[in-house]
């Protein structure tokens, strides 16, 4: 490590010298660090060392000039952002006229302006073209700024010097650490402190020579300061997955904590947020290890942001209830998860696509229909301001009681400080925009753009946690214990490509013009000294841990730093992790068999079973439990979504419909579908687009054809759409409903039963039937004769999808080739007989309470509804199509 | 440069690595050594022609290989720098290159600098999404035009959507831009003249052959005669009509005349006809078709941009524009790599080799393929890259490298691969394999072929073979390792009753690259609890979870709540009085509560953990859980949704099933099962080759174009449930036959050669569509026909009965390293670290106010109420009292504000003048608004000191009020701040290293001072506050404190429900003195 201190004061390590300091009670030091967390962190172990504490005395370099420059604010993320939308929507660079509408470009010249700082420096021919546009940008976006009364940070800080020389600070004694480099504009800083002592550390590596040769060029003494290493325990542990990683540090803390390591003694360090931070945030909370993350939780993702810009959403949108839905579901509604809102939950549903505030709401939220004229209104970004002071009455207040777990304190916290931040961000949206009128939506969309730079203050302030890190602000902490998870090539060291805008030519270029930005190479090497500062962050323990596999299952390649380590700490521990669970509430459960044998539900069993339909049986015979889950449990599904809804059973029964309608009147038969199919839609909220026009349209080829394809020569129609109700055996009825019933003279009845199926499934079928695993034909025929008191002469299937396809068992009859097959009495008396008997049998299996999944054809199981409900269900036919492909 | 030794090579190998200075075509047969040969030829060029990783670029087929060829080039070299280089080397996909050059170019490429990749599954939904807007669109514009295209065409199954987009799909993969296509041109009807010859052929040949024969002859006659006979003017109907009606050929006698001319009528003439017929009746409705597809490509790629994502085929498409267009940049590209590496150059297709064009130098490519091993013609790849590349370096005279050394398979096996491969002649070019490498011999042979089949319509031979695989992996799965086996079928659906025969035999196995993740039980069930947790109402989800062992109830049960409680299954849980349902009830209420808030993934894990699901569970269901809920956090994380969003979003990726399993990559001992695709670079000792017949179903497309840009299609028939071609569709269509037919020939080879040690055939008699198993049983000179009874002799055995049932295996489907359980660690505390000073008064005036004001935070003021019309011009320039105080406060500790308030200027004057502000004068020592942190109790206290100084050898503590009390209610005002005070007095100690002698609350309206006794007992009871306000956070336990002072409260029947009555009024804790 690097000391540098001004002449007359001594040398030795900055948070030294400071402690020292403070422990003679001096009022006049004060330590500057890089990072408000490092501040904090230090201001609270030195209190916690038995000291008075200043906290201005611990602050960042920015607090630190704040008082001096509060006059000027600085341009946050989120001014830069709102200006430079407003110059790339305006007058662009002709180069990024292209991407004026990314986002992803946005974002990015945001973080390069405040990397830059500043257009003062000359972009001549050679910096690239994307160099070139961009200092364009900047020195348009620093006018803009400038009129507005922001300055950006390197700007700020000159200016903060020019005050500072005027009027010094009250310190005399100026202590820093933590730094890796100081910028120019930093650099300026100190100097304008020159008068005070300075004394400050350096880390001794590539990116820091250039502040380094600053300072000597300053009058800087210089001295080198050789830290004892820490000589941790460490360990480098391989897990399967990363998942296995995180489980294996919970557990590893878990064992830590028994050993009376306290959870503050722990710290993970991580090299970015992603992939970890959620995956910690998760794998700690299941172990019950208290944790707090130093990342900041941005705004845009906390569930009020998303609530109150959904509900501004819905509002624009007219209520449209696929905007409406979500927000009923968020607790922050207010009157999420009721059984009420619940069950207005799927009629709605059912009623997608809609729009309009739905009445039922009324009640439930008597106040949201009250924001409708906001949807046409417009006002100036001030006057939407005031309005907008309605919307966290929205937010139902936390209710008080007693031993709520920390957890839920934390949500609220959370969310309390989210309203803060949606104010300030409300505010900030009225400050900075033109003072013109807009409409909602267009304020909103300029809210949304500042909200996504704006981050949550933590209000977590616990004492007993376990820290995490990201390896930036774990500069300068010493833990008992640190572990460093995701050690792998291009997560840490992660990557650094060159920029699309500022190349590392141009970086070079604006070196020479004074303006240090790190070039790709720089910010990669940077990679090894911060595993290098990580590392040395453990006193007594180092856990340096990786996955072998990524989360798609890909064999990963372990950090380079590894290798290195374990060269330079050769009783490095190598580890394997371990599976690891918390321990669970409950033995797992295997459900006991399926039967039923309790008397009263036996009872109930029973007076279910007195009425069947053929479906219900056949369903029976397919499958136990799918009759059980269907016509006993009654279970609801949640409503179809809208394009799912016009299935094949609504089309058929349209056509069913269509044909009993049109009895009387064939010439009407195309208006007569036509209003029953509209009928339909209404009703289901069908949406009329051209995938429904494609089912409308071969529903009507389909009863064309119909009607086109020859008539039953010599059969008389003797019932329609009968419905029967009759007694099979003693308690036992059977109800149903027969399309139609033709008599033949001279042989009897054939009962025709329309369905809405190619000839390929009508065969199916029949095969079905002749092995016995359906009983419509028998039952139909039976009933048939109990109706109409004839002999039975014939069953047939209509198929009416396609092809119109005659199916089935009827007796010889001249001029009926090709309508089904012809067979004799016996066959379709033996059909009935069949049918009866199985009926009756199922009807006796399921008052024994027969309920067990046992489907007689598996492959039916890929369309059940209930196959997730058995347990027994196969996949669903659309994977078996997918797999079938390749 | 510091590398390994090299691995020794064979001459044709080491020749093909080190040729130099001109491009390089290798062709490798399975086994040969090509990764190999590929990786020593990237560290020759580093260790021998000293060429930086930096500047190799090396293409491979899968981001698998890029990791393998580095992890091996990195292993053979010691040095760090270079190894580290490798690792940042371009060795990658070309999905992978091109997103990096894009990324770094993203400006100059005018792509979103931050783009992110849409996968198949995302991009796919999107696509459907904007190809079904457009269609509405179109179909609200031209609503005659687009009832014709959606009735008429055959789209079968997909709709009009999906056919568009696959078509799209596939014009994009060709590198043909859809301005480019265009409608056919009418026909004139060229088939006519040949028919009515056939006709007439027909008619002049009398009727032969059998009784049967001959009648049909006759029913060709009439139907020949009415061809003669029709009018050419009659209707498309009619001719179509007509048409369909013509009996079949093979009716015929064989040798027969007519039986030619009807073959020739029935297999090219009518069909051609007949795409003359339908071109002619559906002209009209092209270029609506081409507008379509337009709309289509504009909507979708406006879509994208406004999402910032790119598509795979984007990479590509994007990358090339690049190059092509910034002649600058492709120089600078191009003179960024010395070499460039290519594998599996055979299943490139056009774009991408275009792309491999714009970047290599001449003489710098090194290609590696093998055309019989080209396997990706669905996916748009073209042997005939690789073939051109070869033929254009035999042209220049070049030698090619040919590779046939196989070092993985036994003699045996390569000598039934060269066997069989004449029968392959379709796709497989005939090269003989060399066997090189040395086996240990066989007691019997390593070529097995197994036929099951149905004697009985009740055997199932499909489940024979699935157990007899499984009984033959037992038998020789010695010693025990299972990952030796592989099971490799054409369709990865004829896995799944293999995978369960492997269940039933407690054998671990993964099947790889299905697509049936969603569709596993684990999966299944963690699915339904997020549909619970949407809304309860769904009772089949909610079923799902009850009788699943995340809760594990009776049916019985069920069926007694359901019946109790018909209307509201999920309410009758919380009062069944079984304490497991109670504990479910209760964790899906509190769930339900975080809805939106928590990440899902926080949310499973929490049933799972303490429902013990995982107790016991295989690695594979374990390994997708752990899959899920990562995708689920990902999901959250990038963009938070509710439950009932998230569902929406599961069942949409369940519908396009599109999501593998979880990897095997720690599921170590399994027997792999994949598709041969799937297979494709790997090899195995053991392989079964197995549901032979099973082949894929090959879908002519709706939609397709021939090379000059002409638009095809096939529309309904108007008579029978099949299409008609027109004449692009049924001339594309039969190439791409071809094509597929090659590519089934190549897939056999590419399956037969993944083995090493011992190959097994399997079928059954199933029908199915592929002729793998006749091609193989004719190779191995076996019997072709479905056997009728069981046999077996020499390799071949024909059996029909499934083996015996299975022997429970012990714990080999068992979890196989069992998890440690851990307790959770019992933490003390959950109190903060901080809290401010005037946080304890707070707490001690009100604790309930404390947790409210100062522990969550809640605003003190109220929002405006809902229906109150907001006055912008309110309170515009007046001081409120709190600004008041400050302004005071300012004005005392000496700092300057702008314009301040009077009366502010007044007060401070008093103070100053007082006799105690009198005493400052003197003062050898002061601090005003002195902030501070000092530890007391656990604690940080954070604090400011108004005023404190030294004179006369006293330490004097001041805290000022400006608040507007009645004269002589100060002291009673003054009671709630005791504890602050003494506080402030313990900070000061531990500055000045005694307690102050004196503590004023100054009064600055009624300029009197309240004196605050620094007692040790009241001291030691303001300590105790801080332990007690740690205590009660740590409990979460803020009891109310109700008295008058409530109706002054901001939380006053807000947030509070203190129901103050006179008389409720609670002492303070602390007295000011
Ligand atoms: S999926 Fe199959 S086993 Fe399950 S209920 Fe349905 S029919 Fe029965």
């Amino acid at each position: 490590m690097l000391l540098f201190h001004t002449a007359g004061s001594l040398p030795g390590h900055p948070l030294t010298l400071f402690r020292d300091a403070l422990s003679r009670g001096a009022e006049s030091a004060c330590l500057l660090v890089p990072t408000s967390t490092l501040a904090e962190h230090l201001r609270h172990s030195m209190a916690r060392e038995g000291a008075f504490v200043r906290p201005d005395s611990i602050v960042t370099l920015s607090r630190f000039i704040e008082p001096y420059i509060r006059d000027i604010p600085p341009a946050s993320p989120a001014v830069i952002n709102r200006f430079l939308h407003a110059e790339l929507h305006s007058n662009p660079p002709a180069l990024f006229a292209p991407l004026a509408h990314s986002k992803g470009l946005l974002r990015m010249l945001v973080n390069l302006v405040q990397e830059v700082g500043q257009s003062a420096w000359t972009p001549d021919s050679r910096y690239s073209p994307a160099a070139r546009a961009f200092h364009q940008l900047i020195v348009l976006l620093e006018a803009r700024l400038r009129q507005a009364g922001f300055l950006l940070r390197p700007q700020r800080l000159k200016l903060a010097a020019q005050r500072l020389r005027a009027a010094p600070p009250p310190w005399n004694r100026i202590f820093l650490t933590g730094f890796y480099a100081f910028t120019p504009a930093e650099l300026e800083i100190l100097g304008a402190l020159h008068p005070a002592q300075i004394h400050l550390s350096l880390p001794q590596w590539d990116g820091a020579n250039e502040s380094a040769a600053s300072l000597r060029a300053m009058g800087f003494l210089e001295s080198r300061h050789h830290q004892p290493p820490s000589n941790p325990v460490a360990s480098i542990v391989g897990s399967s997955t990363e998942q296995d990683e995180a489980d294996d540090i919970a557990r590893r803390i878990a064992a830590l904590l028994g050993e009376g390591y306290a959870p503050g003694d722990i710290g993970i360090l991580v090299r970015a947020a992603h992939p970890y931070v959620p995956l910690l945030r998760t794998t700690l909370q299941r172990y019950g290890i208290p944790a707090r993350f130093y990342f900041q939780e941005p705004l845009h993702t906390h569930p009020l942001a998303r609530f109150l810009l959904g509900f501004l959403d819905a509002i624009e949108s007219h209520w449209d209830y696929e905007r409406l839905l979500p927000l009923l579901e968020m607790p922050l509604s207010g009157v999420a998860a009721t059984p009420a809102t619940d069950q207005l939950l799927h009629t709605l549903l059912a009623r997608i696509p809609a729009r309009g505030f739905p009445p039922e709401l009324d009640a439930l939220l008597p106040n949201w229909r009250s924001f409708e004229p906001w949807a046409s209104a417009i006002h100036t970004p001030a006057q939407w301001a005031v309005e907008f002071q309605r919307l966290p009455g929205l937010i139902p207040t936390p209710v008080y009681t007693a031993d709520v777990p920390h957890t839920q304190v934390l949500a609220w916290r959370s969310l309390l400080s989210a309203q803060d931040a949606w104010r300030e961000s409300v505010e900030l949206t009225a400050a900075i925009l033109p003072d013109q009128p807009v409409t909602l939506s267009e304020f909103r969309s300029h809210l949304r753009e500042i909200i996504e730079h704006v981050s949550l203050a933590g209000r977590d302030q616990r004492r007993n946690v376990v820290h995490v890190l990201d390896v930036y602000e774990a500069r300068q902490w010493s833990l008992p214990v640190v572990f460093i998870c995701g050690l792998l090539e291009r997560v840490f060291p992660q990557y650094h490509s060159a920029h699309p805008i500022l190349a590392d030519p141009d970086r070079e270029l604006l070196r020479r013009q004074g303006i240090l930005l790190r070039t790709s190479t720089e910010r990669q090497r940077e990679e090894a000294f911060l595993f290098d500062v990580a590392a040395s962050a453990a006193q007594d323990r180092l856990y340096l841990s990786f996955p072998r596999a990524n989360s798609r299952g890909e064999e990963t390649l372990p950090s380079f730093f590894l290798a290195r380590f374990e060269r330079g700490h050769p009783h490095t521990r190598a580890e394997s992790a371990v599976p690891a669970r918390p321990r669970p509430l409950w033995a797992k459960s295997s459900p006991p068999p399926s039967r039923i044998t309790g008397p009263e539900l036996l009872a109930a069993l029973r007076k279910a079973r007195a009425s069947l339909s053929p479906t219900s049986v056949e369903t029976f015979l397919q499958c136990p439990f799918q009759f059980f889950a269907r016509h006993i449990l009654k279970l609801n599904p949640p409503p179809a979504p809208p394009g799912e809804r016009l299935d094949f059973l609504l089309q058929g029964n349209i056509l069913h419909q269509t044909l009993a309608a049109a009895e009387g009147a064939p010439l009407l038969v195309e208006e007569i579908f036509n209003r029953l199919f509209s009928g339909a839609c209404r009703e289901k909220s069908i949406p009329l687009n051209a995938r429904t026009e494609t089912v409308r349209l071969e529903l009507q080829a389909n009863l064309r054809r119909f009607l086109d394809s020859p008539p039953l020569d010599g059969a008389a129609t003797r019932g329609i759409e009968r419905d029967f109700h009759l007694p099979l055996t003693a308690g036992l009825r059977i109800r149903g409903k027969i399309d139609r019933v033709v008599e033949l003279p001279g042989r009897g009845l054939i009962v025709i039963d329309y369905k809405y199926s190619t000839p390929d499934r009508i065969r199916g079928r029949i095969r079905s039937h002749e092995r016995g695993e359906l009983v419509q034909g028998g039952l139909y025929l039976w009933a048939a004769g109990q109706l109409y008191q004839s002999p039975p002469a014939g069953m047939l299937y209509c198929g009416l999808r396609g092809e119109v396809s005659w199916m089935g068992w009827r007796l010889a009859y001249p001029g009926w080739d090709g309508i089904g097959e012809s067979c004799d009495p016996s066959q379709l008396r033996e059909m009935m007989r069949r049918a009866v008997d199985s009926t009756t049998s199922a009807a006796l299996r399921i008052e024994a309470g027969e309920i067990h999944p046992a489907p007689a054809d598996r492959k039916k199981c890929a369309w059940c509804e209930y196959r997730d409900a058995c347990r027994a269900g196969a996949a669903s036919p659309l994977v078996q199509v997918a797999g079938g492909a390749s | 440069m510091n590398p390994a030794p090299a691995i020794s090579l064979n001459p044709a190998q080491q020749a093909a690595v080190e040729r130099w200075g001109q491009d390089v075509c290798v062709v490798a047969g399975p086994g040969s050594g090509k990764t190999r040969v590929l990786i020593e030829r990237f560290r020759w060029l580093v260790a021998s022609k000293g060429i930086p990783p930096n500047r190799i670029l090396a293409v491979t087929f899968t981001e698998k290989a890029a990791t393998e060829i580095k992890k091996r080039l990195i292993q053979s070299f010691t040095s760090d720098e270079l190894r580290e280089q490798i690792e940042r080397a371009w060795v990658s996909t070309i999905h992978g290159f091109c997103t990096r050059l894009l990324k770094e170019n993203a400006i100059a490429a005018a792509v979103d600098p931050d783009f992110s990749l849409l996968d198949e599954a995302q991009s796919r939904i999107l696509q459907l999404h904007t190809a079904e807007a457009v269609l509405d669109d179109l179909l609200g514009e031209r609503p005659e035009l687009m009832r014709v295209l959606l009735r008429e065409l055959n789209t079968g199954a997909s709709g009009l959507a999906e056919s568009l987009l696959e078509f799209f799909e596939e014009a994009r993969t060709a590198g043909m831009p859809l301005e480019n296509l265009r409608p056919p041109s009418k026909q004139a009807a060229s088939a006519w003249p040949r028919i009515s010859g056939a006709a007439h052929s027909i008619l002049a040949d009398p009727p032969v052959g059998t009784f049967n024969q001959r009648q049909s002859h006759q029913r060709f006659h009439q139907w020949a005669a009415a061809v003669l006979a029709l009018d050419p003017s009659s209707s498309f109907r009619e001719k179509i009509r007509l048409f369909a009606g013509m009996p079949s050929a093979t009716s015929l006698k064989s040798t027969s005349r007519a039986r030619s001319a009807a073959l020739e009528l029935e297999e090219t003439l009518l069909p051609l006809a007949q795409a003359e017929l339908i071109l002619d009746a559906r002209l009209p409705v092209y270029p609506l078709i081409l507008e379509a597809l337009r709309r289509i490509r504009d909507a979708y790629s406006g879509a994208k941009r406004l999402r910032g994502v790119l598509d795979f085929d984007d990479l590509e498409e994007f990358a090339i524009h690049l190059l092509e267009s910034n002649e600058p940049l492709r120089a600078r590209v191009r003179h960024s790599f010395d070499q460039v590496l290519m594998d599996e150059l055979q299943d490139t297709n056009r774009l991408q080799w275009r792309l491999i064009d714009l970047v290599r130098r001449p003489d710098t490519l090194f290609a590696v393929g093998d055309i019989n091993q080209s396997i990706y013609y669905f996916r748009h790849a073209d042997p005939g890259v690789f073939r051109d590349y070869r033929d254009s370096l035999s042209s220049r005279g070049l030698p090619i490298d040919e590779l046939r050394e196989n070092y993985r398979a036994r003699p045996e096996i390569i000598d039934a691969v060269n066997r069989i491969t004449p029968y392959l002649s379709d796709g497989v070019e005939p090269h003989r394999l060399l066997a090189c490498r040395e086996f240990p011999s066989l007691s019997n042979s390593c070529i097995e072929y197994v036929h099951t089949f149905a004697a009985v319509p009740e055997d199932d031979p499909v489940r024979t073979e699935a157990r007899w695989i499984a009984r033959r992996i037992q038998e020789l799965n010695s010693p025990p390792d299972y990952s030796r086996f592989a099971i490799l079928a054409r369709v990865i659906g004829a896995l799944a009753p293999i995978q369960q025969a492997l269940d039933e035999y407690g054998i671990p196995s993964v099947i790889s690259g299905g697509r049936s993740f969603y569709e596993s039980r684990e999966i299944r069930d963690l699915t339904a609890w997020l549909n619970v947790l949407a809304n309860p109402r769904d009772e089949i989800s909610l079923v799902t979870v009850l009788r699943s062992p995340l809760c594990g109830i009776s049916d019985e049960l069920l069926f007694r709540l359901k019946h109790s409680a018909p209307d509201d299954l999920f309410a009758a849980l919380a009062t069944a009085g079984d304490p497991r349902l109670e504990w479910f009830h209760a964790l899906v209420s509190k769930q339900r509560a975080q809805a939106g808030a928590s990440s899902p993934d926080a949310l499973l894990a929490q049933v799972l953990d303490e429902s013990g699901y995982q107790d016991g569970l295989p690695s594979r269901p374990r390994a997708n859980i752990a899959k899920f809920l990562a995708i689920l956090r990902d999901r959250f994380h990038k963009n938070p949704a509710t439950p009932g969003e998230l569902a929406a979003d599961i069942a949409r990726w369940r519908e396009t099933a599109a999501e593998p399993e979880a990897s095997a990559a720690e599921l170590a001992n399994c027997v792999h099962l994949m598709s041969v695709h799937s297979a494709k670079g790997l090899e195995f000792p053991v392989v079964f080759l197995a549901a032979m017949r099973n082949g894929a179903q090959n879908r002519e497309p709706v939609f397709c174009f021939d090379a000059s840009g002409l638009l095809g299609a096939t529309w309904r028939h108007p008579e029978l449930r099949k299409g008609i071609s027109d004449p692009t569709h049924l001339q594309v269509c039969a190439r791409r036959k071809r094509q597929e037919d090659a590519e089934e020939d190549r897939l056999l080879y590419v399956a037969m050669t993944r083995a090493g040690e011992r190959l097994v055939f399997t079928a059954s008699s199933h029908p199915g569509r592929s002729d793998w198993a006749r091609k193989v049983a004719e190779g191995l000179l076996l019997p072709t026909s479905i056997p009728k009874a069981e046999h077996s002799e020499s390799i071949y055995s024909a059996i029909r009965e499934a083996p015996p049932p299975p022997s429970p295996q012990s714990g080999d489907l068992e979890e196989q390293t069992p998890a440690a359980i851990v307790s959770p660690p019992s933490i003390p505390g959950g109190h903060d670290s901080v809290v401010p000073v005037t946080s304890v008064a707070r707490f001690a005036f009100c604790p309930r106010q404390y947790y409210l004001s100062r522990y969550l935070g809640l605003p003190t003021q109220t929002p405006a109420p809902i229906n109150a019309n907001p006055d912008p011009e309110a309170d515009a320039g007046e001081w409120t009292a709190s600004e008041f105080g400050v302004a005071v406060h300012e004005i005392l500790a000496g700092k300057s504000i702008e314009n301040p308030p009077p009366e502010a200027i007044t007060l401070a004057a008093r103070f100053h003048a007082s006799p105690l502000g009198r005493r400052l004068e003197n003062a050898s020592r002061l601090g005003r608004e002195y902030d501070f942190l000092i530890e007391l109790e656990d604690m940080i206290l954070r604090g400011q000191i108004d005023l404190w100084f030294e004179e006369s050898g006293e330490l004097i503590l001041v805290d000022y009020k400006s608040d507007l009390v009645a004269p002589g209610g100060e002291r009673r005002h003054a009671y709630r701040y005791g504890a602050q005070i003494r506080l402030y007095a313990l900070a000061l100690e531990r500055l000045t290293g005694r307690l102050p002698d004196h503590a004023f609350l100054w009064y600055l309206r009624t300029e009197t001072p309240v004196p605050v006794s620094l007692h040790p007992q009241a001291i030691a009871e303001a300590r105790g506050l801080v332990r007690q306000l740690r205590e009660a956070q740590s409990a979460v336990k803020f009891p109310m404190r109700e008295g008058d002072h409530c109706l002054r409260c901001a939380h006053y029947q807000s947030a509070c429900p203190a129901q103050p009555t006179p008389d409720s009024s609670n002492p303070l804790p602390l007295a000011p003195s």
